[in-house]
């Protein structure tokens, strides 16, 4: 826009003096902005974005990064490529050599909670000058899912399987993994004994412990039916996300829809995906 | 060259700003320059302290220039104004250079700022070293393109180069075909004057030494017709007629013709281009009619048959005229008086000196009479003189002193021609002239600025009267780069042979080509107005009514160029590596056996369908793999293109033989 306004104020000075030097200096800069459009655009053609990446835990508000691959079909260097969402460009450019690909990372702002589809990425250059930038569109067809925001410092035990209120506040008096007593056995470590039982009832008793891996969460709308849908979900998020950091088993039962409790990364963002899902259509972006 | 500390982003702004600034300094005036100088010195210092100058203290800056500016020229408004206030941007501008898009915003702002220094040289040279600069500017637009970090890289010249050179037929053909329409005068003012030449239409005897002794260019004749005498080359600029008794002003005498043209008996026309621009006496050659001003200005008719043109638009002024036989017309009752005026307190030694010489003498023995004085009585040529400053500087010059050059021997000359009784003025102007062979036209220089007197003759008319041929024959007959050069023509060559032997010399030769370049170059391309475009269509055989029949030809013209330039360079992008066309190649193979391929299918698919519809052999299955690896591969490798080529004409072969 500068420039077409300075060839403007230009071509005005032009008239006015009608002279050659201003007419020839108003046609060079003319001439050299417009040679300069047909470098941007062919800095552009036939470079193809060959795949896109976006990653699979993105959440609500949070900023993200996709990544994509392009590649320089032609045997010409190309330089000052980026990629481009909207009016989000990447930070970075690339100058790709003939017949060269290479990974461009773009990063993008926070979503609302849901479920979106990428239909494609632009690929863009100001090259030369920047004064004028091409754009094209590569196809990244994609769906992806951003759950809820996670929000986390919640006591899981209270989310517990099977136990009660009761039994959260016994376990809450001692070691957080106590679970009972049994009777010691010789050779058995003697540290284990609890000597304060043994003192009240001269018994050798030892402590129990609950091993983390028997123990499991499974988020239900029950939960969260006190809270507005969203912030429900967020804390419900943070149950998983935390049961996952703990080492928990953990699933969904949302309406009799059940995600069997289970560990490991894919499980969890089945979880969180399943969270951000939750009442959305998908939207194309 | 990689930088990426972005503090080194202001030096090169900086270091372009001086070079478009550096050779204009003299369109600057002090208010403009002492500002610019500061507003440089404060962005250095801030740089160095990595300081950044609140948004107040920056608006407080562009207001104080502004109001600078406005009070210095009295208006914004004309070139003077408007390239200050353009320097003074650009400078503020250095002052927040933090991001590339700072380095947009000033290259706009400097190209702004050279079109006008180009406006106000008005000179072919300083558009090329516009362009010149430009081509630096876009290269660091180009550097600075790039956001993170900037490589000063040999690449990006290149590619500057090449986007200026492409631009080239686009621009000329915009110059020449763009019809030259004139809006008017927008955003210029006349042209004050600046005393560029040091020409003065005064004359105070003594004056003139300083012009008289520089080589500097005033002007170019060019004659069609017959070559010039140096007696022929009389330029007359000013015509004075009131003297004080040493010194001569122009007078008034209303505008009339002094002589009778016979218009049929033309001898040779000529045009001149002044090289300096400034407000100026048309130099006019005796004899010349038809005088036209080419170039866009005011023009005056004063007294004498002399002309005055204030330039618009910051154009040289230009001009053509005819010299034809001429008769004489009487001089009207209120001439004369004006052309005997002689000061009350002329002293009466002068008058005495008139009365001896003169008396009772014909119109020629009083010419032959004043010759004998300075001839005979001891009368010597110099241009160091010395002032005259006495209360009496005519009788100095006469009784004692007795040394001048032109102007003291054509001031003395009058004044004694006057108290003889002959209608008498002072002729202010140039005389002779290099003349250049090679382009066929005549330079005129700072020191063939002369002075002489032309007599009314009742019989003749005006005619020419030069006292400095009496007492200095050879700074006429020799012309003015012999004679102040000292170079003395032996008795056994002719002068026409002498000072064509002058101009024999190789660096001679080459100093008249360069010229020649210089002044043709200037000729045609600043003298492309209207008319000339006009001409240049009609000699081409387009003949057009309205300019703007010009315009769409104009435009069909640069469609067309776009196209070529849009071919040529699609065509050199269709050079793409050898393993894609051999793959494209491949494919037509494939087609050729009905294997159904569309344009959206990706090689794994092709595979695919290639399998379903012909036998495929480990040949064809490792083209497959070697595209996909070089295609989508991480790096591209040669010997992998290499082993690729090979398997496609392998596969090719053996799909080829199958029925």
């Amino acid at each position: 826009m500068n420039f077409i306004v300075i060839i403007f104020v230009l071509f005005l000075i032009s008239l006015s003096y009608g002279h050659s030097l201003a007419f020839s200096s108003t046609f060079i800069f003319v001439s050299v902005v417009m040679t300069s459009t047909i470098f941007t655009h062919f800095n552009l053609k036939d470079v193809e974005l060959l795949r896109a990446w976006i990653p699979d835990l993105i959440e609500e508000e949070k900023p993200f990064s996709i990544e994509a691959r392009i590649h320089n079909t032609t045997g010409k260097k190309k330089y000052d490529l980026k990629i481009s969402k909207g009016k989000t460009h990447s930070k970075d450019s690339l100058h790709l050599e003939g017949g060269q690909s290479a990974e461009i990372k773009l990063n993008l702002a926070g979503l609302p909670r849901g479920r979106y589809r990428m239909k494609s990425l632009s690929l863009r250059t100001t090259f030369p000058f920047g004064i004028f930038y091409s754009w094209s569109y590569g196809e990244v067809e994609k769906e992806f899912i951003v759950h809820p925001k996670v929000i986390v410092g919640n006591d899981l035990r209270k989310f517990m399987m099977g136990e009660t209120h009761e039994e959260s506040e016994i376990m809450v008096k001692g070691d957080n993994d106590f679970e009972g007593h049994s009777k010691y056995q010789e050779g058995e470590p003697i540290n284990r004994i609890n000597w304060k039982v043994f003192g009240r009832t001269r018994q050798l008793l030892k402590k129990e412990f609950v091993s983390p891996i028997e123990r499991e969460v499974i988020v239900t709308k029950k939960m969260i039916e006190h809270l507005e849908l969203e912030e429900g979900l967020s804390l419900l998020a943070g149950i998983i996300f935390q049961a996952d950091q703990m080492g928990w088993r953990f699933g969904i039962d949302w309406e009799g829809h059940l995600i069997s409790p289970d560990r490991g990364r894919d499980h969890l963002v089945r979880c969180l995906h399943y969270l951000g899902a939750i009442n959305k259509e998908v939207v194309q972006i | 060259m990689k930088f990426t500390n972005r503090d080194n982003l202001l030096y090169f702004p900086m270091v372009l700003y001086l070079l478009s600034m550096a050779p204009f300094l003299g369109q600057h005036n002090t208010t403009t320059l002492a500002i610019s100088g500061i507003g440089v010195l404060l962005s250095l210092i801030l740089n160095h302290k990595n300081i950044q100058l609140p948004m107040l203290f920056r608006y407080g800056f562009v207001a104080f220039s502004t109001i600078a500016v406005f009070r210095s020229f009295g208006s914004l408004k004309g070139l003077e104004a408007g390239t200050g206030l353009l320097s003074i941007l650009a400078v503020i501008k250095l002052f927040e250079m933090k991001k590339p898009r700072d380095f947009f915003i000033f290259v706009l702002i400097v190209e702004l700022l050279l079109v006008g220094h180009l406006l106000s040289a008005d000179s072919l040279a300083v558009l090329v070293y516009v362009v010149f600069l430009s081509v630096i500017l876009f290269y660091f637009l180009s550097v600075f393109n790039k956001k993170n970090e900037f490589h000063l890289d040999k690449e990006r010249v290149k590619i500057t180069l090449k986007v200026f050179l492409y631009s080239v037929p686009l621009a000329a053909i915009l110059f020449f075909a763009f019809p030259r329409l004139y809006l008017g005068n927008l955003f210029t003012s006349n042209v004050k004057d600046k005393g560029l030449m040091g020409f003065s239409e005064k004359l105070r005897p003594g004056d003139m030494a300083e012009l008289a002794t520089s080589e500097e260019d005033i002007f170019r004749a060019k004659v069609n017709g017959r070559p010039l005498s140096q007696f022929d080359m009389y330029w007359r600029g000013a015509v004075l007629t009131r003297t004080d008794g040493f010194n001569w002003v122009p007078g008034y005498i209303k505008a009339r013709h002094f002589y009778k043209f016979f218009e049929d008996k033309e001898k040779f026309s000529y045009e001149v281009d002044m090289d300096k621009l400034e407000n100026s006496p048309l130099f006019l050659l005796e004899g010349s009619t038809k005088v036209r001003v080419l170039s866009r200005g005011k023009v005056n008719r004063l007294t004498g048959h002399s002309y005055k043109v204030s330039p618009y638009n910051n154009q040289k002024i230009r001009y053509e005229a005819k010299v034809v036989e001429t008769g004489f017309i009487p001089l009207a009752e209120k001439e004369k008086k004006v052309y005997l005026q002689l000061p009350r307190g002329l002293s009466p030694r002068v008058r005495d000196l008139a009365r001896m010489l003169g008396d009772g003498k014909t119109f020629e023995e009083k010419i032959q009479s004043i010759k004998n004085l300075f001839y005979q009585k001891g009368f010597e040529y110099t241009l160091a003189p010395g002032k005259y400053e006495g209360e009496k500087p005519l009788e100095e010059f006469l009784f004692v002193r007795k040394k001048g050059f032109c102007e003291h021997y054509s001031s003395a000359a009058a004044i004694l021609f006057r108290a003889m009784g002959i209608h008498t003025r002072v002729l202010a102007g140039f005389q002779g002239g290099e003349y250049n062979p090679i382009g066929n036209y005549y330079l005129i220089q700072g020191r063939d600025a002369h002075a002489w007197v032309e007599l009314f003759n009742p019989e003749k008319g005006w005619v020419r009267v030069d006292p400095t041929s009496w007492i200095a024959p050879d700074r006429i007959r020799l012309g003015s780069n012999a004679f102040f050069n000292g170079i003395s023509r032996p008795e056994n060559i002719s002068e026409e042979d002498f000072i064509a032997g002058l101009n024999n010399s190789f660096l001679k030769k080459l100093k008249f080509t360069v010229d020649m370049y210089y002044y043709e170059l200037n000729r045609n391309f600043l003298g492309y107005d209207y008319d000339a475009q006009k001409d240049f269509f009609k000699k081409l055989g387009f003949e057009y009514r309205r300019p703007f029949y010009l315009f769409l030809f104009c435009l069909l013209l640069c469609a067309v160029v776009t196209i070529i330039v849009i071919v040529y360079q699609g065509r050199k992008l269709d050079n793409r590596p050898e393993f894609e066309k051999n793959w494209d190649l491949f494919l037509a193979t494939l087609k050729k056996k009905n294997v159904e391929i569309e344009s959206y299918m990706g090689p794994d698919t092709i595979y695919k369908q290639t399998k379903l519809q012909i036998s495929c052999g480990p040949e064809v299955s490792r083209v497959f793999e070697l595209y996909i690896s070089l295609k989508y591969g991480d790096n591209y490798n040669e010997t992998k293109a290499r082993q690729f080529d090979a398997a496609v004409q392998e596969a090719t072969q053996s799909i080829g033989q199958q029925v």
